[in-house]
């Protein structure tokens, strides 16, 4: 009898105890997908918010709320006054910044979505050309699914082609807290009224500092890791092919040889060789396919495409260095020559500070190795 | 009291499943928190305290070892009466349970924080800690065989765990690992303490090994094994922890081992980091399970308390000073405080027990020889 009391007392324990948690029906939240953040009048963070709504009546699944606060959450919860529904912020997919606010700075931003154990470490982050609010509230008639999921997977797709740095907000605050390496984010831009990547924002500490556009972030990605059929345009001197040009007729002869190629595989090594005077040397090393070029060039000779292969390795390494340069003007260094600083005997207690003074003295020697591999079916 | 106990043949468990008690019992809540604590001490190079403090553990199992062979088939409370009189003995005994007990204390208090802090913002630590005890309550009931075996099957099935880990795995930075050998001698020392203060539980051999069936001859192998297999796994979550944190980040960073699951996604599970707390319940419930039934056990050993009013007046005991800590700030420096109070008991008692036992047995025997020529 006793046993029978205990065994009822537990079960419909397991029953009542279920109380004790706040009930959250998928019906009755709102679940956040996509978030950006704006800078809004008076200091304040203006958040707009593409949301999830499963409900019977609506015929519409997405939604979009807005709300304004002094913090992240205070925007948050302000934005929930104005949802039916309470917000749920477990499914956050994309944080977007408008461009304003990632030039002040967002690592207080994202402290708040890292201290949060709810928010998820997966979400994607970029930054807005103008607005994020502009961005997110694109007419949906145009890009056929939610703006959210459209941002995603607009991100997910290119970085799995490793065309622009995907980050989450674990990547980038690991690499803001390490020494020597800056971040760079993914820019979303309106191009007639439909998101677009549009470049990468290059960031100084938390702060975006710059932007690179496109073809500079093939030369970021081939620092970073193994590129792979990627286009490049570049345009070379035609003077050394003069003699193994094909007879055209009537054709107007230009100075530059316009040409496309396929990186079909290409990586970077970097090492320190003068510690003291902060010397590095990048190797990079390419294997192409020609696709296009302009002039017509006759490849049937090995000896071209010697002669082409040096005009790559040369126009390859012009553009490193001036990428560079600039980004050393930007104070920036998404390259992440710093790491190899403080791998070395002399960095190994240096400072992002130390690293800020340094960076725009260093020197770089870039070595391109270029390979072209097919030219075509055409000679 | 009897200094050596005769357990029934149906009592005993084979001294395999001492590689599943000491690994069950030494990998609980600590091992989620525990990079950043052992980071912040010898930093990169965090990795060699932990081999440092895995040579340690095997020492004091030996020492402990060595103790308990001394004597036909004794537990901790029994020789300890047998060494200091019955007097003294108890009061160390005593002192010896009431540390299980708040062993078991900061268990539970620290997974229910972890709870709170990350699924159930609002549900009263006096409800979980009732759910718990629940279930530990349950299977102490049972007696030992099933304490045993639920220390078996939860470590068994709680295993999978390691296989999540192999996507922050893929997005380790190697350079976080250099330079090594940086840390100092001291930092290192330090480090293997801190990695001791989240491995405790080896005192449990003190108290289970009357009830090993030693017919066998491999007795100390299983439990080196779990040694080895408790230091490994805390191993593998500081390497792939500093991997995957920035150094500066880290520091900063509560509990990295489930930050680390944070990153781990499906698409038929979006946030794995949910379900591995809640599946660390089985990873808890051994360790507490184990303490519960050390407890009563004593209790029962030093005082004859019945086992069942022990356990039913303790769990609600537990119950009650679980409501009563309030604050994270509380909970953290009543673990702390656990930790090194442990650590003295664990690892540095046995080495001032084991000449003192051997000085006894061996007067003992000296005592002996004339009678035996007799």
């Amino acid at each position: 009898m006793v046993k029978k009391l205990i065994c009822f007392m537990l079960l419909s324990s397991t029953i009542l105890l279920t109380s004790c948690i706040k009930t959250q029906s998928i019906e009755k939240i709102g679940i956040i997908n996509a978030h950006g953040v704006d800078k809004g009048d008076e200091n304040l963070l203006e958040s707009t918010l593409i949301v999830f709504q499963f409900s019977a009546q609506s015929e519409e699944i997405t939604k979009v709320v807005s709300g304004k606060g002094k913090t992240i959450d205070g925007a948050l919860e302000d934005a929930n006054h104005s949802s039916l529904y309470e917000l749920a912020p477990g499914k956050i997919k994309l944080m977007l910044f408008g461009r304003e606010l990632a030039e002040q700075g967002i690592l207080p931003l994202l402290d708040s979505q890292a201290r949060d154990a709810r928010i998820p470490d997966l979400m994607y982050l970029s930054v807005s050309e103008t607005t994020a609010k502009e961005v997110l509230h694109v007419d949906e008639q145009q890009i056929s699914t939610d703006i959210g999921q459209f941002l995603q997977g607009l991100i997910e797709n290119h970085s799995t082609d490793h065309n622009i740095p995907r980050k989450t907000l674990q990547d980038f605050l690991r690499i803001y807290y390490d020494v020597g390496q800056d971040n760079a984010l993914p820019i979303v831009e309106l191009h007639d009224n439909v998101p677009k990547l549009n470049g990468v924002a290059v960031f100084r500490g938390d702060r975006m500092v710059g932007k690179l556009t496109n073809p500079e972030i093939v030369l970021l990605n081939l620092m970073q890791r193994t590129v792979k059929e990627r286009l490049v345009e570049m345009s070379v001197s035609l003077e050394p092919f003069r003699d193994h040009l094909e007879k055209r007729e009537d054709r107007e002869r230009k100075d530059e040889l316009e040409i496309a190629f396929i990186i079909k595989k290409g990586k970077s090594k970097t090492k320190l060789i003068d510690a003291e005077n902060l010397v590095f040397q990048t190797e990079t090393k390419m294997e192409m396919r020609l696709l296009e070029q302009s002039a017509g060039v006759v490849f049937k000779d090995p000896k071209v495409i010697k002669i082409l292969e040096k005009e790559v390795e040369k126009n390859m390494e012009a553009r490193f260095n001036k990428l560079l340069t600039k980004l050393q003007s930007l104070e920036s260094d998404p390259f992440g020559y710093g790491r190899y600083y403080k791998r070395s005997e002399q960095g190994k207690d240096m400072t992002n500070e130390e690293w800020r003074e340094k960076y725009p003295s260093i020197e770089v020697k870039f070595k391109v190795e270029a390979e072209i591999f097919r030219h075509g079916v055409i000679d | 009291m009897d200094i050596n106990l005769t357990v029934k043949r149906g009592d005993q468990f084979q001294p395999f499943y001492l590689f599943f008690i000491i690994f069950g019992i030494q990998i609980g809540i600590g091992v989620l928190g525990v990079p950043r604590y052992i980071f912040e001490d010898a930093h990169q190079d965090a990795w060699l305290s932990i081999i440092l403090a895995y040579l340690y553990m095997l020492i004091v199992a030996w020492v402990m070892f060595s103790i308990l062979n001394c004597y036909e088939n004794a537990d901790i409370l029994g020789i300890q009466v047998d060494l200091f009189g019955k007097w003294i003995g108890k009061l160390l005994g005593t002192g010896y349970l009431l540390f299980l007990l708040a062993e078991l204390l900061s268990v539970l208090l620290t997974y229910i924080e972890v709870i709170q802090l990350f699924i159930f913002p609002t549900m009263p630590s006096s409800i979980m800690a009732l759910l718990l005890l629940i279930l530990i309550v349950y299977s102490i009931l049972g007696g030992l065989r099933i304490v045993v075996g639920v220390v078996f099957l939860f470590t068994l099935l709680s295993l999978w765990l390691f296989l999540l880990v192999y996507d922050p795995i893929t997005r380790i930075e190697t350079a976080h690992f250099l330079p090594i050998f940086e840390a100092s001698f001291t930092d290192l020392l330090k480090g293997a303490r801190t990695t001791i203060y989240s491995l405790l539980g080896l005192e449990i051999l003190f108290f289970i090994y009357p009830f090993v069936d030693k017919r066998g001859t491999k007795i100390r192998l299983p439990a080196f094994l779990g040694i080895t297999a408790s230091t490994f796994t805390v191993l593998l979550a500081t390497i792939i922890s500093i991997g995957y944190f920035s150094p500066n980040d880290l520091g900063l960073i509560d509990w990295p081992v489930l930050s680390l699951f944070k990153s781990v996604s499906f698409s038929f599970m979006e946030r794995f980091d949910y379900l591995v707390i809640m599946e660390w319940m089985m990873v808890v419930i051994p360790t507490a399970v184990l303490l519960m039934w050390a407890f009563t056990y004593g209790a029962k050993r030093l005082y004859s308390f019945p086992k069942k009013s022990t356990l039913y007046v303790t769990s609600i005991g537990l119950v009650i000073t679980c409501s009563l800590f309030t604050k994270n700030v509380q909970i953290q420096n009543f673990a702390n405080l656990v930790s090194k109070v442990g650590f003295w008991v664990i690892f540095v008692y046995p080495f001032i027990l084991l000449p003192i036992v051997l000085l006894k047995t061996k007067r003992k025997t000296l005592k002996d020889l004339p009678n035996s020529n007799e």
